[in-house]
């Protein structure tokens, strides 16, 4: 059997990899447009603040790994054509272009930040960052620029914000709804980030979307409606979208340019499968799919799609949308139903706000906690957490209890470790209890 | 525009034909029809000969029987007209090519002309027709795409398709995220649409999620109508919403789409009465169709001369009112689907000759208010005078204080009573006047008579000689005399 994987990220590299372990005979050919593989998209932020000396530390899969565990890997081989009757894959190369036929075809292309509605991203000094290369060209204007807009708010942009404010930059972030970070947390959630960052002298513009950028001799001009900002650069850090134009329209797309794809991650054709950053998410509380651009949704579609390769066994359970991010000296989590979410949710639902401590040691954290339940069954819908530890782990757990849809009485009487130094009387997870302390 | 402007020559004459005949009962000799098409008898024969071929796939519907004398019409009891008009209209080029180019959203010729059937040069010739059409509209069919003010081209296609082609023809993969928006809408704006407008609301959804993925659009026009608009709550918690919803897929949303549906919202009349109300209570007032409102509910008030309108009354007026200042605002152009000339008959056979002239003041008044230009052929500005009149009619009838006029001929022993009874006809068309024959001690705010020695009446009431039966000149005194008994 030929498995055909296009694309070498986060789904791309785990459906290969789980596809050698679940079919060990299989030929398994992993097709990259770019000259490496395994690249971390936050590689520049992560070189902008330090956390590693250079770009070649931002990979977290080598070429060279997945040749050793028999996974054919072509690099500089972008894909131009999908022959779905004749099951090949046309693409392009150095030397021309190769043609891969496959029984089982794996669609993992990923997805790009791009903009079609601001006129001007095509500047030099607009920057994206998501790939190797983008990200070394990023990293030569950044250097040579003083004040750098961040346009979108999102969690990539907010790390991005404080990785250019640890530079030294002069740091503008643009927003077009009233806070930082609005998928996952409510407005007053993230209120003491927000301060912080305006402590740290970061421009916050709310309520503003970028509709042109202009260049003005050595700068940047971002028009905001009737305002405009002046910058030395921008990193472009709106929303990923799918690029499938190689695939002809020969398979059915879903409104906003996904792949279709059914529970077991199947398309129309049976034989091509969609991972990733380029299919919609189930999300189980409001029985709807998303689009979900996270590494945990693309290495898990990546899992799982191998699984049903020869046959549908594992239907991909979904996401309940956790992130955890540090920025500005916060400590952010959250998972599920935000409040201003619960308009999308059929039913009612109860709003709780908490505080507890991280340790019972004087110099403890507080935590604070929002979490949403359903107002008649108390099944947990949401929990956001913000504090100056690192308590982020406990998402995972909340995450656990949003999807397998807990009640509160569960997390309520459920089992924890104490130990004074790293726990309060009762630890985070377990929502409802008398203890509260601010 | 006309929706019967879709339809080619032959294929007008046909409806023409049969719509004579159903307004002839049904029958009609070949005299009659070439008259009334302007047409020869042969003509004619081709025309039923083209009717009854084109009629074939409804023959269980409607069927023409013509012997070269007489042609009769049979239909069956649950087919209208109007089916018969979208029969004709689905097989419309024009229509298959609209249709076509909202779903491609460009075209070349060598590509179209064979799916139309047609030559390439006969498709340039009805792409020229369509472009004559949809000038009132300020959109082109140029290089292969409409083009134009992305809010016309969505405002074009949504009459499109709730008129011409057919709601049912959209429902393809838009049809789920534009339920959803609606429902959030719904949960959002805490507003319950009626089932109809609920429908309208998805419609126009359906078009804009299509839409959306249209690269290259234009909303310079939109941008600046909606500068006064900017920081209405109304449309503050649109865009609101629908950024958080297209946040969770993979499309870009921009201001323009959230100004557009806000646009939609205004002026097509969905938004329940209860919720306007309280929009409005709360909306910039200086935004020009809120201010227009204001000035021509005071105008209507000083006219009739009321004091104070009832509060309900006046709520429904600001309501329908808004409608048509933020259509003729922002829109250029409408789709006739009704005939409006004869619409206007209708609503002036119920209301006096002075409501149409002060509707048309009352356009006057919004085309200077709102600065529009004078443009013969926009469509929405003939509506409007259409809307102006039902309001007036819903005020004057609602605030009508009945006048009663007594009709007093003493010199008319023979036909005295029909003639009173025409008479009173006629006084009646004045509205909230009740005419009947005098009777003794009854008070009247009027008398009529033909007798110079009549009394004054002891009510107050005033008293018209007539000078001489069914004349104008008496009609015209007696409408002045009841309108300044009404203020």
């Amino acid at each position: 059997m030929n498995v055909v994987i296009i694309g070498a990220s986060f789904g791309g590299i785990s459906a290969a990899l789980q596809t050698r372990k679940k079919h060990p005979q299989a030929t398994v050919i992993l097709l990259e447009k770019t000259s490496s593989l395994g690249y971390l998209p936050s590689g520049l932020n992560l070189l902008l603040s330090g956390s590693i000396s250079s770009l070649d530390e931002a990979y977290f899969m080598t070429a060279k790994e997945l040749k050793e565990k028999g996974i054919q890997v072509y690099l500089d081989t972008e894909v131009r054509r999908v022959d779905l009757k004749e099951k090949s894959v046309v693409c392009a190369t150095d030397s021309g272009s190769d043609v891969y036929r496959y029984d089982k075809l794996i669609v993992a292309a990923g997805s790009t930040p791009y903009s079609h509605k601001i006129i001007g991203t095509q500047s030099t000094k607009v920057l994206t960052y998501k790939q190797r290369a983008q990200a070394e060209e990023a990293w030569g204007v950044i250097q040579r620029s003083r004040h750098v807009a961040v346009i979108g708010g999102g969690q990539a942009g907010i790390e991005a914000a404080e990785a250019l404010h640890e530079n030294g930059k002069q740091v503008t972030v643009v927003e077009s709804m009233d806070n930082v970070l609005f998928k996952s947390f409510d407005s007053e959630m993230i209120q003491p980030l927000q301060e912080e960052m305006i402590r740290k002298g970061v421009d916050l513009k709310f309520h503003r979307a970028v509709t042109a950028i202009e260049e003005q001799g050595e700068q940047l001009v971002l028009h905001l409606g009737d305002e405009s900002a002046v910058c030395d650069a921008a990193l472009l850090s709106v929303n990923v979208r799918p690029d499938l134009a190689f695939l002809d329209g020969q398979l059915p797309l879903n409104v906003d340019g996904t792949l279709m794809v059914d529970e077991y991650l199947r398309t129309e054709d049976l034989d091509v499968f969609g991972v990733g950053d380029c299919v919609q998410t189930p999300f189980p509380l409001t029985g709807e799919s998303f689009y979900m651009p996270l590494a945990n949704n693309a290495v898990r579609t990546g899992m799982t799609a191998a699984e049903n390769l020869m046959e549908p066994v594992r239907p991909f359970v979904g996401s309940v949308r956790t992130v955890a991010a540090q920025a500005f000296g916060w400590y952010i989590a959250s998972t599920g139903l935000t409040e201003a979410e619960t308009q999308f949710y059929a039913r009612p639902v109860r709003v709780h706000h908490k505080e507890t401590k991280t340790s019972m040691l004087p110099d403890a954290e507080t935590v604070h906690l929002k979490y949403i339940t359903d107002a008649d069954t108390e099944v947990l819908l949401g929990v956001q957490l913000i504090s100056k530890e690192n308590i982020l782990q406990a998402i995972n757990t909340f995450a656990l209890a949003v999807q397998t849809e807990q009640p509160m009485d569960t997390l309520t009487g459920k089992e924890y470790f104490f130990q004074a130094g790293f726990t309060d009387l009762v630890d985070v997870t377990n929502l409802e209890h008398p203890f509260e302390r601010g | 525009m006309r929706i019967e402007d879709f339809l080619e020559k032959q294929e007008k004459r046909e409806l023409q034909l049969v719509s004579y005949l159903i307004h002839s009962g049904g029958e009609a000799d070949y005299a009659e029809l070439e008259e009334h098409l302007d047409i020869t008898k042969a003509s004619l024969e081709s025309t039923l000969d083209s009717i009854a071929y084109s009629l074939r796939p409804l023959s269980e519907n409607i069927a023409l029987d013509y012997d070269g004398r007489a042609v009769r019409l049979w239909m069956d009891e649950l087919f209208s007209m109007q089916e018969l008009q979208h029969f004709y209209l689905k097989q419309s080029v024009k229509v298959q090519l609209l249709d076509y180019l909202f779903r491609n959203h460009e075209f070349s010729l060598t590509q179209l002309a064979p799916q139309l059937a047609l030559s390439e040069s006969s498709l340039s010739r009805k792409i020229k027709e369509l472009n004559r059409y949809l000038k009132e509209f300020e959109l082109k069919i140029w290089n292969g795409r409409v083009q134009g003010e992305e809010l016309q081209i969505r405002y074009f296609y949504y009459l499109f398709y709730r008129f011409v082609q057919g709601k049912e023809a959209l429902k393809e993969r838009e049809a789920g995220i534009s339920l959803q928006i609606v429902q959030t809408m719904e949960n959002y704006l805490q507003v319950s649409f009626e089932p109809e407008n609920q429908a309208r609301v998805f419609l126009w959804l359906q078009i804009a999620q299509h839409r959306m993925h249209t690269k290259k659009t234009v909303s310079i026009r939109l941008k600046e109508n909606m500068t006064p608009y900017m920081e209405d709550k109304l449309y503050q918690k649109i865009r609101s919403m629908l950024w958080r919803f297209s946040s969770r897929y993979s499309v870009e949303p921009d201001e323009e789409d959230a100004q557009m549906l806000f646009v939609f919202l205004l002026s097509s009349g969905v938004l329940p009465e209860p919720f306007f109300h309280d929009y409005r209570l709360t909306r910039n007032r200086n935004s020009p169709a809120a201010s227009l409102d204001t000035y021509l509910v005071e105008t209507i008030i000083i006219q009739y001369g009321y004091r104070k309108l009832p509060y309900m009354l006046e709520r429904r007026m600001y309501h329908t009112l808004s409608q048509i200042h933020a259509a003729l605002y922002f829109f250029k152009g409408d789709l006739e689907v009704h005939d409006r000339l004869f619409l206007l008959e209708q609503e002036q056979k119920i209301a006096e000759e002075s409501v149409r002239s002060f509707a048309e003041t009352l356009r006057e008044i919004t085309v200077e208010k709102l600065k529009l230009p004078n443009e013969t052929n926009n469509g929405l500005m003939e509506w409007s005078l259409l809307g102006y009149f039902s309001v007036l009619v819903m005020v004057t009838m609602e605030m009508r204080q009945v006048l009663r006029v007594g009709i007093d001929l003493k010199h008319l022993p023979m036909y005295r009573e029909t003639t009173i009874s025409l008479l009173g006809l006629l006084i009646e068309k004045v509205n909230g006047v009740e005419a009947e024959e005098c009777q003794p001690d009854k008070p009247y705010d009027l008398i009529v008579t033909d007798r110079r020695e009549a009394e004054p009446l002891e009510t107050g009431g005033k008293v018209y000689v007539l000078s001489e039966l069914f004349s104008p000149f008496d009609q015209k005194n007696i409408e002045r005399i009841l309108q300044s008994l009404k203020k």
